[in-house]
């Protein structure tokens, strides 16, 4: 084929293909004329260009997503990202690419935002796990709920959030045509959930009608804190996306957005977004016409313009509307509302016709202004004196009495102390949030910081749960000096060693200290030769930043000599001048190794025989400032870290380099081989672990997840294991084979220094910068802490023993299991041939009876001291809930049934007591008090109703608060005095109900689907729920706002209870465990 | 003594691994056209050793991602905050050329193994034996297939074989690679479909 054939092939086949795909045979039997072969050919092309699958596709070429911050957008779909699939486009911005995306566990689709590689750096990449941590956290019907944040293969950082259907706020009003008053009431919803980022201190911080989504008048607002997550510091970035976005952004921006400070931009900044829409729903305009100018000048006009008044626009608004509108708008923060909670109030307040908070502070504000425009006359003035200008410009202004005058500040002390109050309980849900926030992200110090902030007085189970989690280990033991070396085990595995101190620092000479190992207990000990041994065979080598441990030689150590009788200056031929920088020594004691550096500053390497059986040999080495040095356990290599991203491995035989670990991009410093000196693992200050193979210096693996430098590693003695300690203070276990991370330990305060794993594998012990040597549980054992295992199927009913330390499961595999809650372990079953799935199950109030009912309806009360069903007591029938009555008796409510019957299994005997009022009825929920029934809707979709027992009467005006109930056994649950009922209903939300009072009290909002379980704590002081979407919601039972949410179960979570003492919250799931929460 | 000799092999020098290649870069950037060639064997070496370890640990199917291995030596070699496109751009250029070429050399090594008469098994052919006999692949297609069919459109239109070259091995996008051949988009673009269509039809029949 000739170029010119080709050429005139490639011009047919250009031109063709952008036409429609309809048109192009035509066009081509057009343009070809007679040249069959030339039509054949250009069309066979044309069916190749548009083939789907198969080869050089854009997914085939681009299996990773471009790093380039200027790629186009990737066009294939569906493609996968990680747990999603990519489905198409919904959006592009100047951070990332929005995509619609599915995923399969749970099964939903979501809205998965991808941030640009280019802008995330390392230390972005730490800010935003931390802070990621902390949006997941925001659950609120009112706010696109962010499921999971990560980074990608390429780490690139990425949002999985709901995603939610609505039309932008302004098109939703006026498509609707909302009354002024509608509008109001929408906005009031959105500061609500505005408020409830605000008080677990996430700021949106680019709040617009676009970011807000209206669907049957509940907003849900998008991004929020997105703008904080990837580090997008306000106007800097915001000004260099492109224009057509900044034109979207700039009205919403406070002043002090504007003006580029953003140690000032706090919630407030979004008061004042919601003012600026505020204003935009109820006038149509901008209260700042900015549009179509620069951006300076649109900028100076929000620092420095007062915006047209509202009731200049529309006269009807004149009054409280324009006062609030004002008042969210104040260019000073400080005169804004504080939070967009009070923005809300003051809206709700105006439109129940009540007086707004804002005039009040308005006409103090203008009192002060009066003072400031007669400065003459006031100056000079004691405070007092202004206010009392002030009062009695109050009195001539409003015609107040004195008395009326006095109630006024009283009720402002009251509430200025209620603020304060509220103040406070706010920094401790933010502090727990915080907590919670910097487990998650492995952020140990932010997270003890956090809950050192928390006030003392509020403290209370949440505190105590996430304080546990700050240490995982077993036992530690404090006291190790700054010099103190890693540790190592006796040959029986029992006792451990440190040698703690240093030659180089006067009375710091080292000391040998020892634990028992298992207990942690510490043994008295003096031994020179395990001292000396301790130090040259420890984990650590040398540490850091050139510090000399040992800077005299040989011949001033004689303690040295005990270990290494024939080391001496002389026979390593060092000269006297030389100091000894890192020693070691190999397993078998046949090899010593150590750096040394002459007055000239070089550094040479010695290999030598302690004995003196071999010639030691000398390399000159250039050096950084710090140095690792480590045989193989048969001593045939030695690793050499030199300070350098790179170690080199050497034969000790010929002293010629084997391989070169080429690979971190820091310092290397700590490095541990496998048993059989194959591989070895290294630790660097770029934050990864790397394996590779000692022969060839290939890197084979590389784990990532240490938020700061790595300056321990280890492997397991079956190598299957991989420890690490970081200066974050975490020490991290990796599969040996894939380095995947299998757990993070907590514990340590700031550098972990050395690990050592014990014989069995089956514990590790570390030491620490802290001073502190710990002892951590590995293996099957670790898995199993908190975790109750041993069920085959979904876990259903729990409850804890009224006086033991015991726990009683049921699963759908028809067995009852009893578990020990101080061990984890199951200690009994309780199983009958025939039993169907687990459904319910009590204990009596000592403990000795616990009934179950299974799902083939059967009634059994067993002997817990036996694990025996007592004879005679299966009963076949419909009862659901029965429970054990105090005086040992069993209350049944049968569902279907219109009576209650009181049961002694003993004798059978039966007390049956009518509720004539009741129609057909569904499973009931007694409760504690045995005064209330809740009973279930007999049909799906009929009410629910509250029974009162003893006044034998249906307390129906609850029904409409409790919509759900369709479920059977989904209930709610009482609170242990009686007092109030909390009903899961179909809005994903809780409400609280006072049956003494018969009223509405409250509702609990956070739930994001459906609920299927709450249990009051026994001091009645918290409330837990969970249900589909596995989160365990910890909420204040006075204050009904959410404090923790605890996450670990992979699938629903269906029942939750408390122990007697409150310490223990158990849930049961649908991922066959029950796990234990200790709040202790 | 035998410590001398050795110390030129142990050579304990701190190496800044990211500091030539940016510089070297920054060269290229300003028009140094001997850039270019100190640039390759770096981008080589780096590459051969990523595209080693990856081949040890791959699955059987043996779909390599040249992509990822060039996007991962430029984060090894010049880490990811120079985010220059133009750097960027010249990277990968370089990168799509040896890449192209570690592929083939080893494919072609593998293929020597298959028939049993490989004398220089180093290097690459790290790889379990049960792996060797598969074909490696590159953008769904055999690698060694591909390139004979690229050889045949670099005599036709060579413009149209170095945009495969940057987008299959560089993993470049068609801007990018545009921005490299110094030509516009849609240039770029048009070439990409016709060289695309082109190939595909040579390897299908090459298949069948």
């Amino acid at each position: 084929m000739s170029d010119a054939r080709f050429a005139r092939i490639d011009a047919l086949f250009q031109a063709a293909i952008n036409r429609p795909a309809a048109e192009r045979e035509t066009f081509l039997r057009e343009a070809c004329g007679d040249d069959e072969a030339l039509f054949l050919e250009i069309a066979s092309l044309l069916e190749h260009h548009s083939a789907e699958r198969g080869i050089l596709t854009d997914a085939a070429i681009a299996l990773a997503p471009s790093l380039t911050p200027d790629d186009s957008i990737d066009t294939d779909f569906p493609r996968p990202f990680g747990r999603y699939q990519l489905l198409r486009v919904l959006g592009q911005g100047g951070m990332g690419i929005v995509y619609e995306a599915q995923q399969d566990d749970p099964n939903r689709r979501v809205a998965v935002k991808i941030i640009r590689p280019g802008l995330a750096t390392p230390g972005l990449i730490r800010r935003f796990r931390l802070e990621a941590a902390v949006l997941a956290q925001l659950q609120h019907p009112g706010i696109a709920h962010i499921y999971e944040t990560g980074l990608g293969d390429l780490r690139q950082p990425y949002f999985a959030m709901e995603l939610a259907p609505g039309r932008p706020l302004m098109e939703y009003a006026d498509s609707l045509r909302l009354t002024p008053r509608a509008r109001l009431a929408l906005m009031a919803r959105i500061c609500d959930a505005v408020q409830h980022a605000h008080e677990r201190g996430i700021i949106h911080r680019d709040l617009k009608p676009g970011n807000i989504l209206v669907n049957d008048n509940s907003p849900k607002i998008l991004d929020f804190g997105v703008a904080r997550v990837i580090g997008q510091s306000d106007q800097n970035v915001t000004l260099r996306t492109d224009a057509g976005q900044l034109i979207g952004t700039l009205p919403y921006m406070s002043p002090e957005q504007v003006a580029g400070d953003s140690s000032r931009i706090d919630a407030r900044s979004d008061v004042y977004a919601l003012g600026v829409m505020l204003y935009e729903l109820l006038s149509g305009r901008l209260p700042l016409d900015t549009r179509n100018r620069p951006i300076v000048e649109a900028a100076r006009m929000i620092r420095d313009d007062e915006p047209t008044r509202l009731s200049s626009i529309a006269t009807h608004f004149r009054g409280d509307v324009e006062t609030i509108v004002t008042k969210a708008l104040e260019k000073d923060a400080a005169r804004r509302y504080v939070s967009a909670g009070a923005l809300a109030d003051d809206i709700r307040r105006y439109l129940r016709d009540e007086p707004i908070l804002a005039r009040r502070a308005t006409t103090w504000y203008q009192l002060q202004k009066f003072a400031r425009r007669h400065r003459e006359l006031v100056a000079g003035l004691a405070l007092t004196f202004i206010v009392l200008v002030a009062s009695l410009v109050i009195v001539a202004a409003y015609a107040l009495r004195e008395a009326d005058l006095r109630r006024l500040a009283d009720d402002n002390t009251r509430i200025a102390q209620n603020n304060a109050a509220a103040e406070r309980r706010a920094t401790y849900r933010a502090m727990i949030s915080a907590a919670a926030a910097g487990l998650a992200a492995h952020d140990v110090a932010a997270a003890r910081n956090a809950l050192a902030a928390a006030p003392e007085e509020l403290r209370g189970w949440e505190w105590r749960y996430f304080n546990n989690q700050l240490d995982h280990s077993t036992w530690h033991s404090g006291g190790l000096g700054p010099d103190q070396w890693g540790a190592i085990l006796s040959d029986d595995g029992k006792t451990l060693y440190v040698s703690d101190g240093s030659f180089g620092i006067p009375n710091a000479a080292p000391v040998l200290r020892a634990w028992d190992a298992l207990t942690g207990r510490p043994i008295a000990c003096d031994d020179p030769a395990l001292n000396i041994r301790a130090m040259l065979r420890s984990p650590i080598m040398q540490r850091r930043w050139n510090r000399i441990i040992m800077p005299h030689m040989f011949d001033e150590q004689p303690a040295l000599r005990i270990v290494l009788p024939s080391i001496t200056n002389q026979s390593l031929g060092a000269r006297r001048d030389e100091t000894l920088h890192c020693a070691t020594l190999s397993d078998d004691e046949s090899l010593f190794a150590c750096y040394t550096q002459g007055g000239d500053r070089r550094y040479s390497l010695h290999i030598a025989s302690p004995t003196g059986k071999r010639e030691p040999r000398t390399i000159p080495v250039e050096l950084g400032g710090n140095m690792r040095l480590l045989f193989d356990h048969a001593a045939r290599r030695i690793a050499c870290g030199d300070g350098s991203a790179s170690v080199v491995i050497i034969d000790t035989n010929s002293a010629h380099e084997v391989s070169r670990l080429i690979g971190h991009t820091d310092t290397a410093m700590a490095f541990a081989f496998s048993t059989d000196d194959r591989l070895i693992v290294t630790g660097a200050w770029d934050n990864t672990i790397r394996i590779w193979e000692v022969e060839t210096g290939l890197c084979i693996g590389i784990g990532r997840g240490h938020a700061d430098q790595i300056d321990a590693v280890s492997f397991s003695h079956d190598a299957r294991t991989i420890a690490s300690g970081a200066r974050d203070g975490t020490v991290r276990l990796w599969n040996a084979n894939t380095l995947e991370c299998t757990a993070v330990f907590h514990g340590h305060r700031g550098d972990v220094l050395s690990i050592t794993f014990a014989a069995d594998d089956a514990a590790l012990f570390t030491t620490g910068r802290d001073g502190t040597i710990r002892r951590w549980e590995i293996g099957s054992k670790r898995q199993h802490r908190d975790v109750l295992v041993g069920h085959e199927s979904y876990v259903y009913p729990i409850q804890f023993h009224p006086t033991r330390p015991m726990l009683a499961s049921g699963g759908w595999d028809g067995v009852f299991r009893l578990w020990n809650t101080q061990t984890d372990e199951q200690i009994g079953t309780m199983f009958e041939e025939g039993m169907s799935y687990a459904r319910h199950l009590d204990f009596n109030a000592d403990g000795s009876r616990m009934l179950t009912v299974s799902e083939d309806k059967v009634l059994r009360v067993w002997d817990v001291e036996t694990g025996r069903a007592l004879s005679g007591t299966e009963a076949t029938t419909q009862w659901w809930q029965p429970r054990f009555a105090a005086d040992g008796r069993i209350l049944l409510m049968r569902n279907g049934a219109r009576e209650v019957t009181w049961w002694t299994p003993e004798t059978d005997d039966c007390e049956v007591a009518p509720l004539d009022s009741l129609g057909e009825i569904g499973p009931p929920l007694v409760s504690p008090d045995r005064r209330y029934a809740m009973i279930a809707g007999r049909q799906p979709g009929q009410p629910a109703e509250l029974y009162d027992l003893v006044e034998d009467r249906s307390l129906r005006e609850f029904s409409d608060q409790c919509e759900r109930f369709a479920e059977r056994h989904v209930l709610g649950a009482f609170d242990p005095d009686s007092r109030y009922w909390l009903a899961a209903r179909n809005d994903n939300t809780i409400a609280v109900l006072d049956l003494a009072q018969r009223r509405f009290v409250a509702q609990l909002v956070g739930h994001a689907d459906q609920i299927f379980t709450i249990a009051f704590s026994p001091d009645g002081s918290r409330i837990a729920s969970a249900g589909r979407l596995r989160t365990i919601f910890i909420w204040d039972a006075k204050t009904h706002q959410p404090l923790a949410q605890l996450q670990g179960h992979t699938s629903y979570v269906w029942a939750l209870t408390w122990s007697a003492d409150g310490s223990i919250l158990a849930s049961s799931s649908g991922d066959h465990t029950v796990r234990l929460w200790r709040g202790d | 003594m035998a410590a001398d000799s050795a110390s030129d092999e142990l050579g304990l020098r701190i190496v800044d691994s990211s500091g030539p290649v940016t510089q070297i870069l920054a060269d290229v950037a300003s028009g140094r056209d001997s850039a270019v060639q100190r640039l390759l064997p770096l981008v080589y070496e780096e590459l051969r050793r990523l595209a080693r370890s990856h081949l040890r640990r791959e699955r059987p199917d043996h779909t390599l991602e040249p992509t990822a291995l060039v996007h991962e030596a430029f984060l090894r070699l010049v880490g990811p905050e120079i985010a220059q496109p133009k750097d960027r751009a010249h990277f990968f250029a370089v990168a799509a050329t040896a890449m192209r070429q570690i592929l083939i050399d080893h494919a072609r090594r593998r293929g020597a193994q298959k028939r049993g008469g490989d004398m220089a098994r180093i290097d690459l052919d790290v790889a379990q034996p049960a792996e060797r006999n598969e074909p490696v692949m590159v953008g769904g297609a055999d690698v060694l297939a591909l390139e004979a069919a690229l050889q045949k459109l670099a005599e036709r239109d060579p413009r149209k074989a170095r945009i495969v070259e940057l987008r299959v091995f560089g993993g470049m996008t068609c801007d990018q690679s545009a921005e490299v051949l110094g030509i516009a988009s849609k240039t770029a673009e048009a070439d990409w479909y016709m060289a695309r269509a082109w190939l595909r039809r040579e390897l299908v029949a090459d298949f069948e």
